[in-house]
């Protein structure tokens, strides 16, 4: 490289009145022309303006200037007008640098004299940092024009829609032998109370439908390696032992096993079979055997399927299949798990058989339930009196200290249905009801106005000790009326224990694959909460539904959405440009002491055996100058912030 | 004689000190005017010899401002940082100089009142302990 | 094996308690060396009126297992286990009152050099004693009594360390290890009554009357307790008119008849609603 001696620019900004006169511009700008390496210092009404960037241009063509310093306002508001300028000019935008003497000078100092004094010092910082800047360049790489999608419950399909109908290669995994997670497991979805069936169904049909959808269900996600734009993926498809291409989904498998097991999809209210489909509707409706329950694996003889299956669908044979993949973009959605409750004992869950959590409620209101949608006891009787108990679980410091935000609109969902369906009282226990949303508010008028007792107040306690004795065989409900100032002791026939969410097992993992992280209650992280929901600190992985914290189906289907669309937006352009203010490991002075690849939070370094020295990956380095603080022998530096210019920036500031 | 006028660097995080002070300008939150601010990407890259310079070149206060644990948007850095000070603060002592000299404060994006608060406060305590001779003092 | 034993005031008056204690314990090979020259542990009472003296009380017991040297106290009752372990959860925590009390005690002579363990004869019998010491012996009939086991308000809580503080289980554990046939009810930690039984006759009436309908419902023959308090409430306290007498009988004299001890040996006959009948069962 030949070394071109600095040409400085100096361009003090008198920002209408708002440098000026608290800052003496005319001052600083004598003051810079005297500093070392400044070939020209004007000031000017509004540097940021047309006429103002011209100057600038100008200066750089004319005059030959090679660098710039602009003292106006913060950088982050016009560092990169100012950089486009200099492009304009033919000179790199790094050979820019900005002193900020308006937020941090001039509408923070009292004194005129005192504030043109720091604006003098920073612009002599800015010039002498600005002499050693270098011209950086960075990568286009090429991207995968393809998206994984990690979890098939509403979020994740619908996400996989939005992309695929965009173009875009999707590979939805889903660790279920069936896609439609959470959702599916409905009857009716508040607020509106439509069939959750009827709107879930069809998209989840069409998931498995779309050419550009490449479902992988009882499967998992084994490893994500690489970078924004070119991740390498391993999928473990685990064996169904029956064969997809070969099953016409007749479900005579099922009916001929002999085995029954609690069906996980029926919240162990009804049975499955060993082998198994979990729900009439389940796509793909291929079943899969439960290796651990079924008679042929655990004891060598049975077969039954096998034998009436007419097309020869079952293979005993079949082992793991992994599948390798290379995706530009990741999408977690792997949703939530409902609270156990069982810890709880004063609430007597899996004590007395009436107690229910609000998923196997959910399971007991719905038509291919185990009770063909009738709201039953286990004696068969409807119940004449319901509790339903909110905030189990939530809000609550012992156990989850959030508010789970779906739970007192499905209890009012509840209340609602079983009003309707049995006629019977209903009573629900609420801390504070919580209904903000559209038409939410609206749905908790008209559960009131249908005779729903509605006690502000937490339970203390469930019980089957009774007060009379013609409640024999009632469950009382202990709690106080908060507002009324009564302790309240209710017999009631059923209970419903409106259990919060909290994230899905196995979510650690995903997030350690991903190299995401997760709040303090084991959410994924989002990247700022206001202004990047869907983003994560790790550029390419984007988050979608319940794994981000808990919400409804609106708003998670709204985030799905949102998810696809920064994918696509990502991916759309066929490259994406590598930062430029990264990380470099001088190799002469690498000791090879891999502090450094510690330090790193990215995982971008790593250890070149063959050469003895830390290798930086650019696409994967972040800028954060964690292994250049660490270096014992400086040889790790930031780009654009190497140890050169902060000394030079100190050296002018002391 | 005039008093003691302190030169104080601030060595701060663009993500959220950078940016409280911009805030605490927009908001007209006046504060002294001894304070020269260095932006740095993030706290973790604020490495011991900057420190040490600052003092060695005439700095009789060094103010390090970064994310709040948790929010250090690359991860961890702010938590580095935060165990280096300790080491810097001990060499300080080691020359005879009180670590008083060197703070490091966690303050949010939107934290404008309090990088008023804390700056004005650490020129204060400065101003009390008195010119630092660290530039002629330490002999590295 | 030994143990610094605290009986407690209530211990030796009431139905039974000290003569099954003694019986079992011999039976069992277990030696419960009583701390000579012991005081009131003040119960639960008197901490919330005069806290400070009621530590120096509960303490100068702790002062006695150092000197005789017992790192563990055991009790036989539900309000000194504790009054007992509240002190030295405090003591153990603050260490200028402990020096503050052991100031106190230095007129007698004592000091606190270790705080002992306080432990219930419950958890030694279940945790210390080999499972297989209590079975084996229990004679033939014992399997057809229902026994619910009371636990008292005061065991579990607030600590929760020994046993779940709601739904304990261990004296249910111990009970179906002796032989007896062992029924799962809701009263199990419900209070009693406790102290306030005298001046609070009305009120406390009802809340025997509760846990006494509980285990009948879930078909209890009998209610055993581990408290002398408890015993003494749930057996005097029976409101009769509501149905047969309950017995309510000390786990450790349960423990008794299925060593194969006689019933006269482990104070049954004190029992105020007698549990012959039930004797009968047992060959
Ligand atoms: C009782 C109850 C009633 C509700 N009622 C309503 C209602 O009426 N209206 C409403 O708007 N909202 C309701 N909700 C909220 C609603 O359930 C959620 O908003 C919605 O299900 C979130 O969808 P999701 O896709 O984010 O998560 P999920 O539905 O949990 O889907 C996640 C999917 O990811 C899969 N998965 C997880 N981890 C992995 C992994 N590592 N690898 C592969 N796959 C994985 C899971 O198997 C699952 O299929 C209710 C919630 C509850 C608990
Ligand atoms: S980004 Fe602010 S301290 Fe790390």
């Amino acid at each position: 490289m030949i070394y071109e001696k600095p040409r400085i620019g100096v361009y003090i900004c008198h920002c209408g009145s708002n440098i000026s006169p608290k800052v003496d511009v005319e001052a600083v700008a004598r003051f810079a022309a005297g500093l070392d390496n400044v070939a020209v210092s004007r000031d000017y009404k509004f540097m940021c303006s047309n006429p103002g960037q011209d100057f600038i241009v100008n200066d750089i063509k004319q005059m030959g200037l090679n660098r710039v310093v602009v003292a106006s306002c913060s950088p982050r508001m016009h560092e990169p007008t100012f950089r486009k300028a200099c492009e304009k000019a033919g000179i790199s935008p790094h050979y820019f640098q900005m002193a900020n003497i308006r937020e941090q000078t001039s509408w923070v100092t009292a004194d005129s004299a005192h504030a043109t004094q720091k604006a003098k010092d920073q612009v002599a910082a800015a010039a002498a940092r600005v002499a050693g800047h270098a011209a950086l360049t960075s990568r286009e790489v090429a991207v995968q024009k393809s998206i994984l999608v990690i979890g098939a419950g509403i979020a994740g399909i619908q996400a996989s829609l939005t992309a695929a109908e965009a173009g875009y290669d999707v590979h939805l995994v889903e660790r279920e032998p069936s896609i439609g997670g959470h959702m599916a497991k409905f009857d009716k979805t508040f607020p509106t109370l439509d069939c959750a069936a009827c709107i879930m169904t069809p998209k989840m049909v069409e998931a498995a439908q779309k050419e550009n959808i490449h479902l992988h269900t009882w499967s998992e996600v084994v490893s994500v390696e690489g970078f924004v734009g070119n991740y390498k993926v391993r999928v473990r498809k685990k064996p169904r032992y029956v064969d997809m291409e070969k099953c016409t989904g007749c479900g005579v498998c099922q009916q001929k096993c002999p085995v029954k097991v609690p069906s996980e999809f029926d919240e162990g209210l009804a049975f499955r079979k060993a082998v198994y489909s979990p729900f009439p509707q389940a796509v793909p409706n291929t079943p899969v055997i439960d290796k651990d329950h079924c008679i042929y694996f655990q004891k060598g003889k049975c077969r039954a399927c096998e034998k009436f299956c007419e097309a020869a669908a079952i293979d005993f044979n079949q082992a793991d299949e992994f599948i390798d993949i290379v995706v530009g973009a990741v999408i977690a959605a792997t949703g939530f798990k409902a609270f156990d409750p069982s810890p709880l004992t004063a609430y007597g869950y899996g004590i007395f058989p009436e107690v229910y959590t609000s998923l196997e409620f959910e399971r007991l209101n719905n038509a291919t339930g185990p009770t063909a949608g009738k709201i039953l006891m286990k004696n068969g009787q409807p119940p004449r009196k319901v509790a339903i108990v909110h905030c189990v679980g939530s809000r609550d410091r012992h156990y989850r200290k959030y508010c789970s935000r779906v739970c007192c609109m499905y209890s009012m969902k509840f209340a609602h249905l079983v009003r309707e369906k049995t006629g019977a009282e209903v009573w629900e226990f609420y801390i504070d009801m919580r209904s903000p949303g559209k038409l939410y508010e609206e749905f908790y008028n008209r559960v009131q106005e249908e005779g729903v007792h509605l006690v502000r107040g937490r339970v203390a306690q469930i019980t089957d000790i009774t007060d009379h004795p013609e409640d024999a065989g009632c469950l009382t409900v202990v709690a106080e009326n908060t507002l009324a100032r009564r302790v309240l002791r209710v017999p009631v026939d059923m209970v419903i224990l409106s259990v919060g969410l909290e994230p899905a097992a196995g979510s650690d993992a995903v997030s350690r694959m991903l190299g995401i992280q997760r709040d303090a209650d084991g959410w994924y992280n989002e990247l700022h909460a206001k202004l990047a929901p869907v983003k994560t600190a790790a550029s390419g992985i984007f988050l979608a539904g319940c794994c981000q914290g808990p919400k409804d189906i609106p708003d998670t289907v709204a985030q799905a959405s949102a998810a696809a669309g920064e994918a696509v937006s990502l991916l759309s352009r066929g490259t994406v440009r590598t930062l430029a203010e990264i990380s470099y490991i001088d190799p002469d002075r690498c000791s090879g002491c891999r502090i450094c690849v510690d330090m790193c939070p990215y995982s971008a370094i790593s250890f070149d055996d063959g050469a003895g020295v830390a290798v930086v990956n650019d696409a994967l380095c972040q800028g954060c100058g964690s292994c250049a603080a660490a270096c014992p022998s400086s040889a790790a530096g930031i780009r654009h912030f190497n140890d050169g210019q902060i000394m030079a920036e100190l050296e002018a500031l002391t | 004689m005039s008093a003691f006028e302190p030169k104080i660097i601030a060595m701060v995080c663009n993500w959220c000190t950078y940016t409280a002070a911009d805030l605490a300008g927009t908001s007209r939150l006046m504060y002294p005017h001894n304070v020269r601010i260095i932006r740095l990407m993030c706290t973790g890259m604020l490495d011991a010899k900057y420190v040490l310079k600052a003092f060695l070149e005439g700095a009789d206060g060094v103010f390090i401002g970064g994310c709040h644990p948790g929010d250090c948007h690359y991860i961890n850095g702010n938590l580095k940082a935060a165990r280096r000070i300790p080491g810097i603060a001990a060499i300080l002592e080691q020359f005879g100089f009180s670590s008083e000299r060197l703070e490091l404060k966690w303050i949010g994006a939107s934290e404008g009142p309090e990088f008023q608060e804390h700056i004005t406060r650490f020129v204060e305590t400065i101003r009390a302990l008195g010119p630092s001779q660290a530039a002629t003092a330490m002999i590295l | 094996m030994k143990y610094g034993f605290y009986p407690g005031c209530s211990y030796k008056s009431e139905a039974g308690y000290k003569e099954s204690v003694e019986a079992v314990c011999r039976a069992i090979g277990v030696e419960l060396r009583e701390l000579p020259d012991w005081n009131c542990c003040g119960a639960t009472s008197m901490i919330s009126m005069d806290a400070e003296n009621a530590h120096l009380l509960t303490a100068r017991i702790f002062a006695l297992a150092s000197k005789y040297g017992f790192d563990a106290v055991v009790t036989t009752c539900n309000a000194c286990y504790t009054a007992l372990r509240k002190t030295r959860k405090i003591l153990k925590a603050d260490a200028g009152l402990l020096a503050v009390i052991n100031h106190q005690l230095v007129a007698e002579g004592l000091g606190i050099t270790l705080l002992p363990k306080v432990r219930h004869l419950l958890e030694v019998f279940y945790q210390d004693i080999d499972a297989a010491a209590w079975t084996g012996k229990s004679p033939a009939g014992i399997g057809d009594i229902a026994v619910a086991a009371y636990y008292g308000c005061q065991l579990t809580r607030p600590w929760g360390d020994v046993d779940h503080p709601e739904r304990p289980q261990m004296l249910d554990e111990f009970i179906k290890r002796l032989g007896y046939t062992v029924v799962d009810h809701s009263a199990r930690t419900l209070c009693c009554g406790a102290s306030h039984f005298f001046p609070y006759q009305d009120q406390c009436r009802p809340l025997v009357d509760k846990i006494i309908a509980e285990v009948r419902r879930k078909g209890a023959q009998v209610v055993t307790t581990l408290c002398p308090l408890c015993q003494l409430n749930l057996d005097a306290g029976q409101e009769t008119r509501k149905g047969p007498p309950m017995p309510v009988p000390y786990f450790t004299q349960l423990a008794g008849l299925a060593l194969g001890l006689s019933p006269v040996a482990l104070g049954l006959d004190k029992l105020l609603n007698p549990i012959d009948t039930l004797l009968r069962k047992i060959r």
